[in-house]
């Protein structure tokens, strides 16, 4: 559904998108991830068509977005992140216009407007004056308008910043929602929400793209090491429990983390989750237990080494 | 995921370079459009596709179908240059004038419009510190004097068009200050198409026409500077266009067919038969005479009275005088000033193109020793009138026997006024003459005659006071007053009465109260309507 | 066509729902009523110059437009409606000419208010010379479209809305008055370009009420080209 391939932007002198390539698919709900001036309203405003990329190549449903503009602005709901909203409309109004915009029948015009009122929970508001609404609900009208021509692609720009967590809560249902009939593309900053609404993440840092999967697969391949830790007050000399550890199925690598206090600290990598297995390992040795736990990095912390990762090698030459 | 590698599109260089390209092409463009628009626009002004619809109820946009004609006849590259010298006039009169010379000018440029190639009109600044020096020399270049007129000039050819009085005629009002209350200035009459044709008519007319002054018969001296001599006339006839000759039939023999007029003015003795019959001959072609008996009352054969009298204008006897107002206002008879007679607006013909012009500006005719004019039999065909008329507290003074005159009114047995002290006869040649010349309006030719009771009306001595009747008579008489019907028209005067207040109250309150406030309530409304 | 159209409906809507458009209109019409009674005393009662004077009296001309169309352009872009609808499929030159078609209906119904002037003076028993009138409207209608244009312009080449109405009056003021000052000097060459590219001049035929097609070609070519100049201004804020 979107194809990017090798888009590169540049202002003046900042390189704002270096090589970025990507697709996808119909269907696809996919967060778009990366901290503040990363270049994710670029991308999204190149494949929206405001802004003309400097080098490479965008389509979204099989139009290029540079050359077949119009083809593509039918076919595209774009929210920005500022919300366009004419405050002096009402909400009806408002999404009436985007309608008359895309060239819709009167008729049809009613039944849309009717329909997406309901599905953004805005259909006590039609009548208020958008200039009145509060956050939140701008926003929701944001998306509303976005909806209205129910376009094939959804590209949201940070659909949930600003907003009250509660707010948050009520946007990213919506956003849950439209995937089932929506390409959805939008972009964040924060991690949960993406991670609670996509089935897939894109990570973009310093205008590249860093990581590109589900965040299971991205835990999987870029985080790595989940663990358990097992801690407990051990008379003897370590190496035997280490011994006995290692022995159990599954185990890739124990970790003698050293002593803390009484007790000694274990972290034990495998691909399973073996508590149960060293809990019983415990029991059967009479280790007197102090915790035993399941340790699993977040996408956060994959997030910060990819951007740790990326700050080491340095300033890229340009 | 997998990406492909091809090259979909070509890599665009970006970088300070693209930039400029982008800039010139936009910059490009905009010159393009620029240079569009204004082709666009310098085509839509070629006469050829210009289209123009003049909306006004008095047409005053528009140049007469007639003017236009004359134009169009226009022959030769030679430019007609057109100077004009217009400057703002004082309160009252400032708005109206202003308007009236902004038609002017405009219709100076429908002109142009019609003819670019042939008119070349400049406006001079009259005011203000820029221009007025090459405004000083192109005045001093055309020898004017005066402002407020427009020059049209062609090679060594030039008219000069007074903007009051030949251009528009202006009612100046009342000031606020006068009984009667205040009375706006207003537009009388505007005759500007009318005075730019007739300018362009006598500045294109092939050559100079001549005028003819018989000589030979006591005549005054036609470039002597004596009082009663002819050079300030013969001087301005020049001026005016004019070639100016004598006509001695001795050794000319008949009249010289580049006559334009003949002028036979004051002879003291009898013109002989042979140069009757030339310039009856002459007449009877199609010519024009002018024709003043002298101060001797000669009749018969040769007199000038026997001459005129063949056109249907008979001199009377005795000298048309009136009572000298003195000092204080009460008239004295018995001096020769008696014999000193002026007339004013109301003594002139209101139609005739000599008289017309002097009666609109107000000026008068001041003329002495006249004979009074009397209606003879009319040629065939033809048309007689009167041109100046003097009052009826005249009288024809009649000599004593000793032949002297006393200036003293004899009921019995001098006759009272008014008396004709000009006439003008038309008719159409018996006899076939030249052609007119080109671009006027004239259907054929006509003779012309016009006949004058004042010896003394040409002479030196008081051709200043009478200049404008004499240049006016010899162009009339030349035939290049060229008769260019050019329909008048009435300026626009449809006024709002303001003298009774309540119209004007109800205007002022919806201008000023009702419509501004409708808006803002019609806002507020809105503004109420939708305040949630 | 149909997204100009839109833009227009919304323009007229954002304008006339707003405060802005009333309290302009309600000034302006205060402000060239009084003018106008002015001129009719001053005229002693003729009528139809009154009404052809304050059509061409150029105050209401160099003003209004440009307050009209400061926050067209440069505010929008400003809120993020710009590119709401530039990425909306319509294209660049309908959001302007529906911008401009806006704001000239708003000059358009401003002038009108001459013609309820006439025909007030009319129910008054002294009937105005209509068709000149007419055409007087005509031309200010055409002359109020080449200062929208010019106001467009100008918001779409500054980014505050108070800077593009300040540079729009000025460029107001040096298209109205340029001849004035090129009429200074004597170059007759100069005074014949400046008389061709004078637009008081072409205002000056319909004021006169004459309908000239080089007029009208001359009004309809410049707000052409104005109008171009701020679609390339609107796109070029893509390129930066």
């Amino acid at each position: 559904m979107i194809q990017v391939r090798h888009l590169t932007r540049r202002f003046a002198r900042l390189v704002a998108l270096d090589d970025v390539s990507f697709e996808i698919g119909r269907g696809e709900v996919t967060g778009f991830l990366g901290p503040n001036g990363a270049g994710k309203t670029t991308t999204l405003r190149i494949l929206a068509g405001y802004l003309p990329a400097s080098s490479g190549f965008a389509s979204v449903a099989g139009y290029d977005v540079l050359r077949q503009s119009m083809e593509v602005r039918r076919r595209i709901g774009y929210l920005p992140e500022a919300v366009p909203l004419y405050g002096e409309h009402r909400v009806a109004e408002m999404l009436d216009f985007q309608g008359r915009l895309h060239g819709m029948a009167r008729g049809e015009r009613r039944r849309r407007v009717g329909e997406v009122l309901d599905l953004v929970g805005l259909a006590d508001r039609a009548r208020q004056l958008v200039g009145t609404l509060s956050r939140g609900l701008r926003q929701r009208v944001g998306l509303g308008v976005a909806l209205l021509p129910d376009p094939e692609v959804l590209i949201l720009d940070e659909p949930t910043s600003g907003l009250d967590p509660l707010q948050r809560i009520e946007v990213r249902e919506i956003v849950r929602r439209l995937a089932e009939r929506h390409t959805v593309l939008l972009s964040s900053h924060i991690l949960p929400e993406v991670e609670a609404v996509c089935p897939r993440v894109l990570i973009i840092h310093r205008g590249r793209i860093a990581a590109d999967g589900t965040p299971e697969r991205l835990l999987t391949d870029l985080g790595g090491d989940a663990h358990v830790r097992f801690e407990a007050r051990l008379e003897e000399d370590p190496a035997e429990p280490l011994r006995l550890l290692r022995a159990l199925p599954g185990v890739r690598e124990v970790c003698d983390r050293g002593m803390g206090g009484d007790h000694r600290r274990f972290d034990v990598s495998a691909d399973e989750d073996l508590r149960e297995e060293i809990g019983a390992l415990a029991a059967r040795h009479g280790w007197p237990l102090r915790e035993l736990s399941w340790h699993r990095p977040t996408l956060e912390e994959v997030f910060a080494r990819i951007a740790l990762d990326l700050e080491h090698e340095g300033p890229e030459p340009s | 995921m997998a990406l492909s590698t091809d090259e979909h599109a070509p890599a665009r260089p970006t970088g300070n370079a693209t930039r400029l390209g982008i800039a010139a092409t936009v910059a490009l463009n905009l010159a393009l459009a620029a240079g569009v628009a204004g082709g666009l626009c310098w085509l839509a002004a070629r006469p050829g596709l210009r289209a123009r619809i003049d909306l006004t109820a008095t047409g005053e946009n528009t140049l007469d179908e007639n003017a236009r004609a004359v134009i169009d006849a226009v022959e030769g590259d030679e430019p007609i240059v057109v100077d004009t010298f217009l400057r703002p006039l004082p309160a009252p009169l400032d708005r109206i004038t202003a308007r009236a010379q902004q038609r002017f000018v405009g219709l100076l440029r429908l002109a142009r419009e019609q003819r670019p190639e042939l008119f070349r009109v400049t406006h001079h600044a009259l005011a203000g510190a820029a221009g007025t020096s090459g405004t000083e020399a192109r005045m001093r270049e055309l020898g004017l004097s005066e402002v407020d007129v427009v020059v049209v000039s062609r090679g060594d050819r030039k008219e000069i068009v007074r903007f009051l009085g030949d251009v528009a005629e202006i009612d100046i009002g009342r000031p606020a200050n006068m009984p009667g209350g205040y009375v706006p200035p207003r537009l009388l009459a505007f005759r500007g198409e009318e005075t730019i044709v007739k300018a362009v008519l006598k500045v294109t007319q092939g050559e100079r026409p001549y005028a003819y002054f018989s000589w030979g018969h006591g005549e005054r001296d036609l470039y002597g500077e004596e009082p009663r001599d002819l050079g300030l006339l013969e001087a301005a006839l020049r001026e005016d266009g004019f070639a100016v000759k004598r006509w001695e039939s001795d050794e000319q023999g008949a009249v010289p067919d580049d006559c334009a007029v003949l002028a036979v003015v004051a002879p003291e003795e009898a013109l002989s038969p042979r140069e009757t019959d030339f310039v009856r001959e002459y007449v009877d072609r199609g010519g024009s005479l002018i024709a003043v008996p002298g101060h001797r009352l000669i009749t018969g054969a040769g007199s000038v009275g026997e001459l005129l009298e063949g056109y249907g204008v008979r001199v009377g006897e005795g000298v048309v005088s009136r009572p000298y107002v003195g000092a204080g206002g009460s008239p004295v008879y018995g001096i020769p000033e008696c014999a000193e007679v002026v007339v004013r607006a109301e003594g002139m013909a209101a139609t005739h193109p000599i008289t017309a012009p002097l009666r609109r500006a107000e000026r008068r005719v001041r003329l002495v020793f006249s004979r009074p004019l009397e209606r003879g039999r009319k040629p065939t065909g033809g048309v007689l009138l009167d041109l100046l008329t003097a009052s009826e507290f005249t009288w024809a003074d009649l000599p004593d026997a000793d032949g002297v005159h006393r200036w003293m009114w004899d009921e019995e047995a001098e006759r009272e006024g008014p008396f004709s002290l000009a006439m003008t006869a038309r008719f159409p040649p018996p006899l076939p003459g030249p052609a007119p010349p080109a671009g006027t309006m004239e259907e054929r030719p006509e003779s012309r005659v016009l006949g004058l009771g004042a010896p003394d009306l040409f002479a030196n001595v008081l051709f200043e006071t009478n200049r404008d009747f004499l240049l006016n008579a010899f162009n009339w008489a030349a035939s290049r007053e060229y008769r260019v019907s050019i329909s008048p028209r009435d300026p626009d005067l449809r006024r709002l009465e303001l003298g009774s207040g309540r119209g004007l109250f109800f205007l002022t309150m919806c201008a000023v109260v009702i419509l501004p406030l409708s808006c803002l309530l019609f806002g507020l409304g809105v503004a109420w309507k939708r305040r949630r | 066509m149909r997204g100009a159209l839109t833009i227009y409906r919304r323009e007229l809507v954002g304008m006339f729902f707003g405060p802005l458009a009333w309290s302009l209109l309600c000034v302006a019409l205060g402000l060239s009523g009084w003018l106008f009674m002015a001129v009719v005393k001053q005229s002693g009662g003729d009528v139809t110059a009154s009404l052809r004077y304050t059509l061409g009296a150029s105050t209401a001309l160099l003003f209004v437009p440009p307050l009209l169309t400061m926050r067209m352009i440069s505010e929008e872009d400003r809120s993020g409606m710009l590119e709401f609808l530039l990425t909306a499929p319509v294209s660049d030159a309908s959001v302007v000419c529906g911008k401009f078609l806006a704001a000239l209906s708003f000059m358009t119904l401003f002038w009108s208010s001459k013609l309820v002037y006439a025909v007030v003076i009319a129910s008054l028993g002294v009937a105005p010379d209509w068709a000149p009138l007419l055409g007087g409207f005509l031309g200010a209608v055409f002359v109020s479209a080449l200062f929208c244009a010019l106001g467009l312009v100008a918001s779409a080449a500054f980014s505050t809305p108070m800077l593009a109405a300040f540079m729009a009056f000025v460029a107001n003021v040096v298209v109205l008055f340029l001849p004035v000052l090129a009429g200074l000097s004597e170059s007759e060459r100069l005074a014949e370009l400046v008389g061709f590219l004078s637009v008081s001049a072409h205002f000056e035929l319909f004021l006169r009420g004459v309908v000239d097609t080089s007029a009208i070609v001359f009004f309809v070519a410049w707000t052409a080209v104005a109008l171009f100049v701020a679609v390339r201004l609107v796109e070029a804020r893509r390129w930066r």
